[in-house]
């Protein structure tokens, strides 16, 4: 999986969980999601869970933090990373 | 009358060298040194209050070491305390604020300028407590309440407006004298504050950890929001007793990556605040087997008045939901039928039953000479005299441990341009509960569009998880909104 890959990944899940598949005109890549408390606590916990599964890594405590989560670009660029995913 | 705060200080007192709090960043309060500080704080607080009255402080605090603290101190001073959460929208605490009309406060400093804006023209004068909390004294005079009062929690109101639910000094020890009896964690345990104070599991929290002279820990509100990092911190701090939702022993499970702990030093879980399901301790058993495993029951208004040991072999007696069991000793409960003998309201007279609400009325029922508090919640009467939850007379939904009246919610949508009618229901799918608003509008609103409206308005948790924007909301013969079937269609 190539990064931008992931990055549509992410956005289609979080459209699917939050949006019920259908995405806002306001929606971006960079609209912070959790912080805001559009998106609850269940739902990152399944989206991390998904993508742990996906893309076969395993996120340590410490790691599951608004820092590394907030947005798609965030949430993508971390997991990418974590992953060693390359563009 | 025994008072809360000799109960209090006398547990502090003996604890001797024990740790009675602790957090996780390494920070650690002995009995004796909590004894220490709750004396000052007493005396800081009460040379600052108007004598001779009731006063009421209102606490804008995260949990952090000093806040049991403070709690003990407050209510050494004969005060009662009303938690406000930050994360509410300034509307929400503004009507808080403005029913208990709290004569002080106790900050916590992050929060001082956006609490001082709320009260704007009433603060009279603001003293350091700690390096985390400032009280606030405020011009203006308590709500009337009893003297003997020692919290006020508010809850999701039917009338679409909050209620503030009044708990006394006999109530909250008669609650933690049956724990007493009932929940035998041994001396010395390990105890974690997870519920918000707000949130009346908290009373067991921040209380009882001290009868068992035992050691509280607080975590971080990001810890909290983080389930994989809260399992970890329940096996690094070898916790014994846990009291928190099914919702969250369901998410530690999910996403909490259990296998990588070993959790046999857990010897008490409590559940309570929604219904509890056997499929989610069969999830749970795995890792906490050693664990003796209660399902409590109560809302606000009385407490914990009804519980059950789950024990394995039972679930055949009364299979799918855990029954809520057994009235505690000190409560009595009536079965009043009103169309399905077999389908009773619960009422419940008991010790721990509140005193009232601060506004609004209570409509206790009176029977054979006892005060009863009908709970909405109908019931049947399962195997070995256990009681089973079966539902609501009211249109109260629980989400995640949340009590919320879709009222509320209603009230704010109608208030939206074009909107000419509203119904939040409860949408039950696979094992959660999705919270749906049904619009009728002349004007089209995005699922965005509400959630970034309700968090300014509600609680985080009252929040819709859907909208659905109808032409027309159907009715049924009672020419009244026809909700099954707008449920039965969003299912579909």
């Amino acid at each position: 999986m190539k990064k931008q890959e992931l990055k549509d990944a992410v956005r289609k899940y979080i459209v699917a969980e939050v949006f019920n598949g259908s995405a806002p005109a306001e929606f971006t890549d960079d609209m912070l999601m959790i912080s805001t408390r559009i998106m609850d606590s269940i739902i990152t916990l399944n989206m991390i869970n998904y993508f742990e599964e996906l893309l076969g890594i395993e996120l340590q405590a410490h790691e599951v933090n608004i820092d590394n989560l907030d947005s798609v670009n965030l949430a993508s660029n971390f997991l990418a990373a974590k992953a060693g995913l390359t563009d | 009358m025994e008072r809360l705060s000799e109960i209090i200080n006398g547990y502090i007192a003996s604890g001797g060298s024990g740790q009675a709090l602790k957090d996780t960043s390494g920070n650690t309060l002995s009995y004796t040194g909590l004894e220490a500080l709750v004396k000052e704080y007493t005396e800081q607080i009460s040379s600052q209050l108007p004598a001779g009255k009731k006063n009421v402080i209102a606490i804008v605090s995260e949990r952090n070491i000093l806040l049991p603290v403070v709690l003990y101190a407050i209510i050494n001073t004969g005060s009662a305390y009303v938690p406000v959460d930050h994360r509410f929208p300034e509307e929400r605490v503004k009507a808080i604020l403005a029913e208990a009309s709290p004569n002080a406060a106790v900050v916590e400093n992050k929060y001082r300028q956006t609490f001082e804006k709320s009260f704007a023209g009433l603060v009279k004068a603001s003293v350091a407590l700690n390096e985390e909390h400032t009280l606030i004294l405020l011009d203006q005079q308590p709500a009337n309440i009893p003297d003997d009062t020692v919290y006020i929690l508010y809850t999701s109101g039917s009338t679409g407006t909050p209620k503030g639910v009044i708990h006394t000094h006999s109530s909250v020890i008669s609650f933690l004298q049956w724990c007493n009896e009932a929940i035998l964690c041994t001396e010395g345990s390990n105890f974690i504050s997870i519920s918000p104070l707000q949130f009346d599991l908290s009373v067991f929290d921040m209380f009882f950890a001290l009868f068992r002279h035992g050691t509280l820990l607080l975590v971080k509100e990001s810890e909290l929001a983080n389930h994989r990092m809260l399992a970890q911190i329940i096996a690094e701090y070898k916790i014994n007793c846990v009291y928190a939702t099914p919702s969250f022993f369901q998410l530690l499970c999910n996403g909490g990556k259990l296998h990588n702990y070993n959790f046999d030093h857990i010897s008490h879980l409590l559940l309570a605040g929604e219904q509890l399901h056997w499929a989610l301790l069969h999830e749970m058993k795995p890792y906490f087997g050693k664990a003796k495993c209660y399902n409590l029951y109560g809302p606000t208004e009385t407490n914990v008045c009804c519980y059950y040991e789950a024990k394995p072999g039972e679930e055949e007696r009364n299979p799918v939901i855990v029954p809520i069991g057994r009235p505690c000793s000190n409560a009595k409960i009536h079965l009043e039928v009103y169309d399905d003998p077999e389908l009773p309201e619960l009422w419940v007279a008991s010790g721990t039953l509140m005193h009232g609400y601060v506004a609004a009325d209570a409509s206790f029922r009176v029977f054979e000479g006892l005060r009863y508090y009908n709970t909405g919640d109908i019931v049947k009467l399962g195997a070995g005299g256990n009681l089973v939850f079966c539902g609501r007379r009211d249109r109260m939904i629980k989400k995640n441990g949340f009590r919320i009246e879709p009222a509320e919610i209603e009230k704010y949508i109608k208030e939206l341009e074009g909107v000419s009618q509203a119904i939040a229901l409860p949408v039950h799918i696979e094992n959660s509960t999705k919270l749906v608003i049904f619009i009728q509008s002349g004007k089209a609103y995005s699922l965005l569009e509400i959630k970034q409206y309700c968090l300014q308005k509600l609680p985080y948790y009252m929040v819709p998880d859907d909208v659905v924007m109808v032409d027309e909301l159907p009715v049924n013969f009672n020419n009244k909104t026809d909700a099954q079937q707008l449920i039965d269609k969003y299912v579909k």
